[in-house]
């Protein structure tokens, strides 16, 4: 821990220093930058923050004795609270990056901002782009993120196409069309970029898309290759469609969340999410490979490495769409996933072979257990109809990032934990893809947050909040991991025990984890207060929420 | 495409009684149980609500089954229309039980998870010709509905992805797109027995605003989003054309 806590400080010192050149120079975010991302700590350049996507920052000028004086420096209300279509914007977790003191964030109208974080700014928007996007869209929701490369900010569109913008101009510069939305294709999670090029998930599986990854030329959006999550026949796993109405063809497994990377393997790791559709299962009884799965792609050609499915065919609507992380163990690295079947998961990252599944949801159900030699579920494939208990569950986990502490050594996992006993959708105007504000006895669910070590899968701290977590998880090398529950407060935590260390209430619940970032040596949080679906209608509103609005706002804190 | 649909009939029925999924899912019967060339009068009465069909729309007359398809008024091709639902008695027991996953695989008159008005059509002789299956946008919210024109790509896949014919429909005065995206085609597919047709809307009709201009307030069930599916057996003649009025 000493070790870890010294090389922070040295991280720190250099990210400071860079810090300080890059607002001189305003160097571009190049190939190189995004790999070295760790050590510029200052900055967020990626959506998870690195590519190992630990979402973990070594910043710890906030730290645990300090943390009570975080205070909010600056806010910006941001726009596109509703949608026509009656959709609440911006369900997905999606958080600003940072680069050299400005951030770039979507609203939920779509519109891509760029704002200036540094003290003292006087017009905090630098400039706004409205590309591919328009207000009130009602099928198009504003599920959209963002990369950074060279000079340029590249914007997702849920209509399929990606938007090159000038990071000093705001003018827009290029637009493509990755795949065609009429498909049912579209485009949720940010992208990532990795050297040359800029990967992509394709999303779209409620309305009968197949997942796909695509590789396009970073720089003139070429395609280079696609990969698709589900096999079609004569591939590998296309026997666990055992259909007649080539279900594969629109058999989900959609990408909602960002991969990981890892430049010494050449390997992305994506989750693939739920088969569709999720409620039935006629048409394509079998495993459904390999949606809910964890799959590893060569980022050069495409090519499948591996594929490790968590679970078999359309269980309790589980969707795996959850990040992974890539995280260093004693057996060497490897890939970890809190699963929405309520196991914790770390696969070796080379081979995808697995190793460890510790639950973190006591008395899950859904299985009679996992092998412990193979991962699988044990009796899973034949005993559907035994498990739809429904009780306990982790509810849309999936969208719920995940952190890893290099201090701690630990991953941490945030979800919201009740009983998935009926859906009631007449209940919620929310996104029907949403099921979270769906469930019969909701008003109970609370806040399910677990820390565990990836070397033997084995739970160090658990802690059960009043409220349930909507967004997700940040860790920082001080001491603190900072996440938010749905009455609207966010929380810094004992990265050790989890035990609360100081909250702020806000007014809102949020969708995206916070972030952490630094401008000429002091630590700033952001966070995107609010922009959630749930919010208009939440099924299970108690008293203590009433507070709780459908806002939109940019909240940065620092110490005061 | 590769698959009859009166072979379908003989397939499904053998898949229902093997599949690995829940049995109570398997005893509900559903319009893929149905195949061109069934006799009325064999079909098992094991859905409900039966009546006579309009077209894809609403039920009208009551029927106690299909077997009553006489009652009905025969279309321009000679084929009665008849409505009817999915039996809901799952879905009860399950809701009682608090079984999610049967909730959801049970819930409603559903293709592909979409709520759909599905219809079938008899000729005289009391022989399945033809189904319809068109998504029911009654009392669903409009973030619901907003996905309807996505069935027609899936019913699209379920005979086979190659192989169909399309043609965007020329947008009728007022038609707009909905903000950046508009659907409006129809495809049509033959395979061995039956004439294919998938139509799908995704857009704007005239008067349809998500802002009204007199309060500004955000109207979300401004816009249209559907598709209607046709499975017509190859033998069926076509509609007679209406003569226009002289």
């Amino acid at each position: 821990m000493t070790g870890r806590r010294t090389g922070s400080a040295l991280l720190l010192g250099l990210g400071v220093a860079l810090s300080a050149a890059s607002l001189a120079r305003a160097e571009p975010v190049t190939a190189e930058r995004l790999l070295g991302a760790a050590s510029e700590p200052q900055n967020w350049l990626l959506p998870h923050g690195t590519y190992d996507a630990h979402r973990y920052s070594a910043l710890d000028r906030i730290d645990r004795s300090n943390v009570s004086r975080l205070r909010v420096v600056f806010s910006l209300p941001l726009g596109g609270a509703l949608q026509g279509g009656g959709n609440y914007v911006a369900a997905l977790p999606v958080n600003p990056l940072v680069a050299d003191g400005f951030l770039y964030l979507v609203e939920g109208s779509g519109k891509v901002l760029k704002i200036d974080a540094r003290p003292g700014a006087t017009t905090r928007i630098v400039w706004e782009v409205e590309a591919g996007q328009d207000n009130l869209d009602a099928w198009l929701q504003a599920r959209r993120g963002l990369a950074l490369i060279d000079d340029k900010v590249v914007s997702i569109a849920s209509d399929g196409s990606l938007h090159w913008i000038d990071a000093n101009s705001g003018e827009l510069v290029q637009s493509v069309q990755v795949a065609d939305p009429s498909t049912g294709y579209s485009i949720a999670a940010p992208p990532l970029v990795v050297g040359d090029r800029i990967i992509v998930g394709g999303h779209g599986a409620d309305r009968g898309a197949r997942g796909q990854l695509d590789a396009l030329d970073v720089r003139t959006g070429a395609p280079l290759w696609r990969a698709y999550a589900v096999p079609e026949p004569g591939q590998p796993g296309a026997e666990t469609w055992a259909d007649f109405a080539d279900a594969w063809r629109h058999g989900g497994g959609g990408f909602s969340q960002t991969g990981a990377y890892d430049a010494e393997t050449g390997l992305t790791v994506w989750s693939a999410g739920a088969p569709f559709p999720v409620g039935d299962s006629r048409f394509r009884p079998g495993a459904d490979a390999f949606a809910n799965s964890a799959i590893a792609v060569d980022v050069a050609t495409g090519e499948r490495r591996w594929s490790f499915q968590y679970t078999p065919g359309p269980f309790e609507g589980f969707s795996e769409a959850g990040p992974v992380q890539i995280v260093p163990t004693e057996a060497g690295r490897a890939v970890a996933h809190f699963a929405h079947n309520g196991s914790y998961y770390v696969l070796d990252l080379e081979t995808g072979a697995f190793r460890t599944a510790t639950p973190y949801l006591p008395g899950s159900t859904w299985t009679a257990g996992i092998d412990p030699a193979t991962g699988a579920a044990v009796a899973a494939a034949s005993a559907p109809a035994a498990v739809p208990q429904g009780c306990p569950n982790i509810r849309s986990l999936p969208e719920f990032a995940s952190s890893y502490s290099a201090r701690t050594g630990l991953s941490y996992g945030a979800g919201a934990e009740g009983c998935d006993l009926a859906f009631q959708p007449a209940r919620t105007v929310s996104n029907s893809g949403w099921r979270g504000a769906f469930y019969a006895g909701a008003a109970s669910a609370i806040g399910s947050l677990a820390a565990a070590d990836p070397s033997t899968g084995a739970l160090i701290a658990e802690r059960r909040l009043d409220f349930p977590l909507h967004a997700g998880m940040l860790a920082t090398a001080g001491g603190l991991v900072f996440t938010t529950t749905a009455d609207g407060t966010l929380h810094a935590l004992n990265d050790e025990s989890l035990a609360t260390v100081w909250s702020m209430p806000f007014a809102s619940l949020t969708a995206s984890p916070p972030i952490t970032f630094a401008v000429e040596g002091e630590q700033y949080l952001a966070v995107l207060v609010g922009g959630n679906s749930f919010v208009g209608a939440l099924s299970y509103k108690p008293p203590e929420m009433t507070i709780v609005q459908p806002l939109f706002v940019l909240a940065v804190l620092g110490l005061r | 495409m590769r698959r009859l649909s009166v072979c379908l009939a003989a397939s499904v029925l053998a898949l229902v009684s093997t599949s690995g999924t829940a049995l109570a899912q398997a005893e509900r019967l559903e319009i893929w149980d149905l195949a061109l060339g069934m006799n009325a009068a064999e079909i098992p009465n094991r859905f409900v609500d039966y009546a006579c069909g309009t077209n894809g729309g609403p039920p009208s007359r009551p029927l106690r089954h299909f077997s009553d398809f006489a009652m009905c008024r025969p279309d321009a091709r000679g084929l009665y229309e008849v409505y009817f639902r999915y039996d809901d008695e799952q879905e009860y027991v399950a809701r009682a039980l608090e079984q999610a996953a049967l909730i959801q695989a049970s819930a409603g008159t559903r293709v592909y998870g979409f709520p759909a008005i599905v219809t079938v059509l008899f000729d005289a002789g009391g022989v399945l010709q033809g189904m319809r299956i068109v998504t029911d946008p009654r009392g669903v919210r409009p973030e619901i509905r907003d996905d309807f024109w996505a069935l027609g790509t899936v019913l699209r896949h379920h005979y086979g992805a190659d192989g169909w014919a399309c043609a965007g429909l020329p947008l009728a005065e007022g038609e707009r797109p909905v903000s950046t995206f508009l659907v409006k085609d129809r495809c049509t597919k033959s395979i061995d027995g039956a004439e294919l047709s998938v139509e799908r809307r995704y857009l704007q009709r005239r008067g349809q605003e998500f802002i009204d201009e007199r309060t500004e307030a955000v109207v979300p069930e401004a816009f249209e989003s559907l598709t209607s599916f046709e499975m017509i057996a190859s033998g069926v003649a076509a509609p007679v054309p209406v003569a226009p009025p002289p």
